[in-house]
């Protein structure tokens, strides 16, 4: 089974997304924070990682650079999935490293489509 | 001397109530919060039912649940406004509480610094239609 990293500090956000891709067959590990997703990340590889950007301690971008450092994550998609839409932000993301940017809220239908889209 | 005095009596009635403020802030984000896990908790068990019915019936009603959680991140984007209003008005709190002590705003305190380096709103959306998908 295909394995999904989701981070997110909103407990309700981090349910709606695991709720979802369990609903699509996929298995969900979760993280509240940059910190924890990165420590989860390091202890079993996963699939995929679906992060949000505005965390505490570690935020989604830092978490992507220090994911993309790692040669285990290296080809890993990684979707920010985020309230911000600025362009700015965006450019960052993908300077990080970052395979795609959903911004909140999302239609569960299309981020299902969206990750069987990268998703290796 | 009595425009000061006066000043310092709008600080002292303004105070509070910007205190209170806050702490509401504080419980309608507990309540949002907590209607929230229960409305999603309701969505799992309701999937499960519908999943028992025929399928075109199924279709339909998956398609509702999924608008109605699309429609329920408005708890998280709220949440994320109220956070920062919340912090903004803690901010002004303390530049009256230094503005009543000392008789001046000062423009070089640390609250002043704090205010003039806070972030931008994170969160512009008007509604809960979804948002924008890009791929890099």
């Amino acid at each position: 089974m295909l394995s999904i990293l989701a981070v997110d500090d909103s407990p309700s956000i981090r349910q709606m997304v695991s709720f979802t891709l369990k609903s699509a067959g996929y298995s969900v590990i979760e993280a509240a924070d940059g910190t924890e997703g990165l420590a989860k990340a390091k202890e079993k590889a996963v699939n995929l990682v679906l992060t949000d950007q505005n965390m505490p301690l570690m935020d989604g971008i830092t978490l992507v650079k220090n994911l993309r450092g790692l040669p285990m994550y290296a080809t890993t998609p990684i979707l920010i999935l985020t309230t911000e839409s600025s362009d700015d932000m965006k450019a960052k993301g993908r300077a990080a490293g970052a395979t795609g940017w959903l911004v909140k809220p999302f239609d569960p239908v299309r981020l299902v489509e969206i990750v069987k889209k990268v998703i290796r | 001397m009595e425009h000061a005095h006066s000043v310092t009596q709008a600080i002292a009635v303004i105070g509070p109530q910007l205190r209170i403020a806050q702490s509401e802030i504080g419980r309608m984000k507990g309540i949002i919060d907590t209607a929230a896990t229960e409305l999603l908790s309701s969505f799992g068990e309701i999937q499960g039912v519908f999943r028992a019915v025929d399928n075109g019936q199924f279709v339909i009603a998956d398609a509702a649940l999924s608008r109605a959680m699309t429609a329920l991140q408005f708890q998280d984007m709220v949440g994320q406004l109220m956070t920062g209003l919340s912090e903004r008005i803690g901010m002004a709190t303390r530049v009256l509480d230094h503005a009543s002590r000392t008789g001046v705003a000062s423009t070089t305190s640390e609250v002043t610094e704090q205010i003039h380096t806070f972030p931008r709103q994170v969160v512009l959306q008007h509604d809960v239609a979804s948002g924008d998908i890009e791929l890099f």
